[in-house]
């Protein structure tokens, strides 16, 4: 009974409210521990020790062994933007005595190349490098593009920082590069700045939208499966050719080595001596088979007059070598200069010219190739893709009998002004879909007689042709 | 039970009263109370632990306690090379291999090469050729550490481990010998 | 008594001055004689502590307010506010860093548990009529403060540096652009240039952890001095037409010192039983409610991760880009009608806000949940906060690519 004279009640305190949330408190701070404890690449560690442990053979090892901390390791190479902590866990790979012991500690053999200290892990396995669990590590998660490639695969690497063309260790990605040119891709497709604008812009897919390696592979096959609309006609490409292209495809996944990519370390190749031999104009004053300057000495067998340590000096510093020379210095590296050497050896035993002359049939090829003609035109200029509705029998015509109808110069002007409107088969039918563009602000007048000549080459000779 | 309710202060007086708080403790309101303050209190403490615990970095952005450095073939006989990262003498005589830090034991500025010997830009501390002080502030010799041969042949320097500056390692013509030369560990 | 034991005794006393108080006097002096105590006052109403008069809602957000302060603290230990790095350091919390993880988890739930918070705060208020005099300014401050909440919650959004965050934030700002005359120019000195780069890091960055937290304790301490100062909780007792005009509000302070003694002075002469300690009472609700709130921060921290998604390429934004989820509303009034949506709607808001309790005047319904005379303002506050909600969940589930309306459940495939 509480009246102005009785003393004041006092509320209850909440005290089992207080404990119990407290309590709760308590739990979810041991639960975090919990949760932060346990680290994957702590076990691994562990176990690491533990065979190092069992494998000393002396005290000495057994103590070195033991007192292994158990602590993250990681690689950093800043040129390519690289935190490699893969090491945490794959203990192994710089040791050979692990060749052939299981996942995570295997040995990982030929990295005198590409010593793991200056060229980390995931420039050529690709993967998140700086994860410190398997699965993030591997990278097949959520937000991360680039996960670990197949080993199958990891040839595409090559292309990151090495020009494919000339770089005997990736024959397959080499192959990818030549079938892009050859197959035409180009004409429709743009790769590494430029090509053509009918289908999608090949540098924006690759970083926008990574595909898997399987991916790519099943597209090539057969574009249709992976994109149900795909307007890409099936090229027929075998097995291997499609595994070329989807090595392309993945080697250009790095953008940001493209600093590396701009400086590509040249390997020396025959091929690259070649290049350098006509870049830096050395036929100026040099003759090789007779064609040439006369200001140097002629080259053809240069290789049996010198050895390979005057050449290289001589090719890095002339006037080092040879006092009062005229040749000047290039500047060029080890690298190119053993590229130039490969290239004269080669001249000598005559394997090799210095030009690569194509025919004009053969130039033209290319072309035609390269524009991408042979999307609507057919692979082998046969024609037979569908056109709704076009007056040349719903498809788009053959080529190979161009030279009845056109005159060279007739050709020419229907290449460079192409064929806006296509006729209609049924007057009141729809239009047809394929237009032939215009290619003369593409195409010079000398590229523009080429593919004549190509296309005059189609006409079946005289015993061939079938009446 | 009427006697349950937390009212309380039998206290008749009104100038008493006042001063009396009209609460009587029960034991479990006691033991909850603290409970709960012990739980509350240690869990924010483990908490904030858990927090700063972050501030003592695993990975570091520095070299590694162990430096690989190199094949020995790499160094040629009487040379000092001077190993940037570490901050770490190399020294060859013979077959026998030496690791001397180049941080003088003063104040921690690296040491230059001088005539004979080493000498610290920053104070004038002056060592001989095996790291002993000759002049100058710095309180003890120069620090040598463990060097040993991994399994491909290349030198490892552990930087964890103080070995005494008479102690070299010898490599085998083999290049795969791993027998020291000289005494204890140094502390 | 050893020497020891005396000076150990004046270190207690100069540091504590009043020991655990036995008596109420001691209660009171514990309360006046401490800093962070004397924020209350000696004595509070019984019926301020029923839980269902505040859910604590006020205090909640001022202790996600500290959560977010000591955990943004050890935040920045790790955080690089560099393009190159930002990201990377974001992910190192949780692959290399102890507790890493945790710590930023902490802290995002706790930022957005605290936008819902101050919206649930300012409610209980409005629903209370408890703006009203002698509370007016003190309301503003409040609507001070819930702008700067979402202004921090915004400016932290960028800092992870992925693509949730880039797009977030290219969206918001493009939204702040619309406003007439100096949209634009906030928008440009806001990023530093005219997209989203190294300065709109580095701007974000300085206004999350120095500017606006420091903004934002400064408001807090008068909010909390004026509620001391405006006599504590809004309380039925008020609901009088007693109070003219311009006037002074008569003095509210609900205990002196001096009516310990129980006297008869017109103040205590209420019924003493309306009325206890703050030491025991007050406080340890106040400590319960503190537990409590962290317990749900932890809970949320340790079962769910923070997204993180790509870093941000400012070339591929994701389809659709949406703002974060407090400024959807916005974002939906905004894919309306730029004007409208973007600047005069919220704008009216939140002037209507702030000039509230110098328009609303009638001194009824304070102090009480739903007050019956107050239908019109509370059903148009509701009504309004119901709006917001809709176009939130609508621009949250139902928006897809290009901003179609898409049905959540059909986008499955």
């Amino acid at each position: 009974m509480a009246s102005l004279k009785s003393p004041p009640t006092e509320p209850r305190l909440p005290t089992l409210t207080f404990a119990l949330l407290a309590l709760a408190l308590m739990v979810l701070v041991v639960a975090g521990f919990l949760r932060e404890e346990r680290r994957e690449w702590r076990s691994y560690q562990e176990s690491f020790r533990d065979l190092e442990i069992a494998r000393g053979t002396t005290v000495e090892e057994r103590r070195q062994a033991r007192e292994r901390p158990i602590e993250l390791a990681q690689i950093v190479v800043p040129e390519l933007d690289t935190v490699d902590r893969c090491i945490s866990c794959h203990l192994g790979v710089d040791d050979a005595t692990y060749a052939g012991a299981g996942q995570p500690f295997a040995y990982h053999p030929d990295h005198d190349v590409h010593p793991f200290e200056r060229f980390g892990c995931t420039v050529c396995h690709a993967g998140q490098g700086r994860a410190t669990s398997a699965r993030e590590a591997h990278g097949d998660v959520p937000f991360w593009d680039r996960p670990m490639l197949p080993l199958d695969f990891v040839e595409a690497s090559c292309g990151g920082c090495h020009d494919p063309s000339d770089n005997p260790a990736a024959p397959r990605l080499a192959r990818g590069a030549e079938l892009f040119e050859e197959a035409g891709c180009r004409g429709c497709h743009r790769l590494d700045g430029w090509g053509g604008g009918l289908a999608p812009d090949l540098d924006r897919q690759i970083n926008g939208r990574p595909r898997s390696p399987e991916w790519l592979m099943q597209h090539f096959l057969d574009p249709a499966q992976v994109v149900p609309d795909s307007a890409m006609p099936r090229y027929g490409f075998s097995p291997d050719d499609a595994k070329a292209l989807t090595l392309l495809m993945l080697s250009r996944r790095r953008p940001e080595v493209s600093g590396y990519h701009a400086s590509r370390r040249i390997l020396e190749s025959a091929e690259t001596g070649r290049r350098l031999f006509r870049a830096k104009g050395c036929i100026g004053c040099h003759q090789i088979s007779g064609a040439g300057g006369e200001v140097g000495p002629p080259l053809d067998h240069v290789v049996t007059r010198r050895t390979e340590g005057w050449l290289v000096a001589h090719f890095r510093e002339p006037r080092a070598v040879t006092p009062g020379t005229v040749m000047p210095d290039f500047d060029f590296t080890e690298a190119e200069a053993h590229s130039l050497i490969l290239f004269l050896r080669r001249i000598h035993e005559r394997t090799i010219t210095v030009l690569d002359e194509p025919s004009p049939e053969r130039r033209g090829e290319i072309l035609f190739k390269r524009y991408g003609c042979r999307g609507c035109h057919g692979v082998d200029a046969t024609g037979g893709v569908p056109n709704r509705n076009s007056e040349s029998g719903e498809q788009v015509p053959s080529l190979i009998y161009v030279k009845e109808g056109y005159t060279r110069a007739e050709l020419k002007d229907r290449i460079r002004i192409g064929v806006p409107k296509v006729g209609k088969l049924e007057p009141d039918g729809p239009e047809p879909p394929l237009a032939m563009p215009g290619f003369g602000d593409r195409l010079t007048e000398g590229q523009l007689d080429d593919l004549v000549s190509y296309l005059h080459s189609l006409y079946p000779a005289e015993d061939e042709l079938d009446w | 039970m009427s006697k349950s309710l937390p009212v309380v202060g039998q206290e008749p007086s009104p100038e008493g009263r006042s001063l009396k708080t009209g609460r009587k403790w029960r034991r479990r309101d006691f033991v909850l109370l603290v409970f709960g303050w012990i739980g509350t209190l240690g869990s924010l403490s483990a908490a904030t632990l858990a927090g700063m615990r972050g501030l003592l970095p695993n990975l570091l952005d520095e070299p590694n306690q162990r430096f690989r450095a190199g094949k020995p073939e790499d160094y040629s006989d009487g040379s000092v090379a001077f190993l940037d990262e570490i901050r770490t003498f190399l020294i060859r005589k013979g077959d026998g291999f030496r690791a001397m830090s180049g941080i003088c034991t003063h104040l921690g500025c690296t040491v230059n090469r001088a005539d004979s010997g080493y000498r610290c830009p920053c104070h004038g501390s002056l060592f001989d050729e095996d790291g002993n002080v000759l002049s100058g502030p710095a309180p003890r010799a120069l620090d040598s550490f463990g060097i040993a041969q991994a399994r491909d042949g290349r030198l490892v320097i552990d930087r964890g481990r103080s070995v005494s500056p008479e102690e070299f390692l010898v490599v085998g013509s083999g290049g795969k010998g791993l027998e020291d030369r000289g005494g204890g560990e140094q502390a | 008594m050893n020497p020891f034991r005396r000076f150990w005794q004046t270190v207690y006393r100069s540091v504590f001055r009043v020991g655990i108080p036995k008596t109420n006097l001691g209660r009171a002096q514990a309360m006046v004689s401490s800093f962070l105590l004397h924020l209350h006052p000696a004595k509070v109403r019984r019926d301020s502590l029923r839980p269902t008069r505040t859910f604590g809602l006020g205090l909640i957000t001022l202790y996600l307010f500290i959560i977010l302060v000591v955990s943004g603290v050890l935040l920045m230990f790790h955080y690089v506010p560099s393009v190159e790095r930002a990201y990377d350091s974001v992910r190192d919390l949780s692959f290399v860093v102890t507790a890493g993880v945790l710590l930023r988890n902490c802290h995002r739930w706790a930022a957005h548990l605290m936008v819902v918070a101050i919206v649930l705060h300012m409610a209980r208020v409005f629903l209370m009529g408890a703006y009203k005099a002698p509370r007016q300014f003190n309301w503003g401050v409040g609507v001070g403060l819930f702008l700067l909440t979402l202004f921090l919650s915004f400016t932290g959004y960028l800092l992870p540096w992925d693509q949730l965050a880039f797009w977030a934030i290219t969206v918001g700002t493009s939204i702040a652009a619309y406003a007439p005359g100096v949209g634009e120019l906030t928008r440009f000195s806001l990023l530093g240039g005219n997209i989203v780069g190294q300065a709109s890091l580095l701007r974000f960055y300085v206004l999350h952890v120095v500017v606006l937290p420091a903004a934002a304790i400064l408001m807090i301490a008068v909010h909390l001095y004026r509620i001391r100062k405006d006599g504590g909780l809004a309380h039925p007792d008020e609901d009088q037409p007693t109070v003219e005009e311009g006037e002074a509000p008569p003095p509210q302070k609900s205990y002196g010192l001096m009516a310990l003694t129980e006297s008869s002075t017109p103040y205590v002469g209420r019924d003493p039983g309306k009325e206890v300690f703050a030491w025991p009472h007050l406080l340890i609700r106040e400590v319960l409610l503190f537990v409590g709130t962290f317990s749900v921060v932890l809970l949320l921290a340790i079962f769910f991760d923070a997204p993180l998604e790509e870093l941000a390429n400012p070339i591929h934004p994701p389809n659709p880009a949406k703002a974060p989820w407090y400024f959807l509303a916005l974002q939906e009034l905004v894919a309306h009608s730029a004007f409208l949506g973007g600047v005069i709607i919220p704008g009216a808001l939140v002037l209507a806000l702030i000039l509230l309790p110098y328009l609303d005047r009638r001194r009824v319904g304070i102090g009480r949940w739903f007050a019956r005379e107050r239908w019109l303002a509370n059903g148009t506050f509701l009504l309004v906060l119901l709006a917001l909600a809709i176009l939130t969940v609508i621009a949250t589930f139902f928006r897809g690519p290009n901003w179609d309306w898409v049905w959540p459940w059909a986008a499955g495939g």
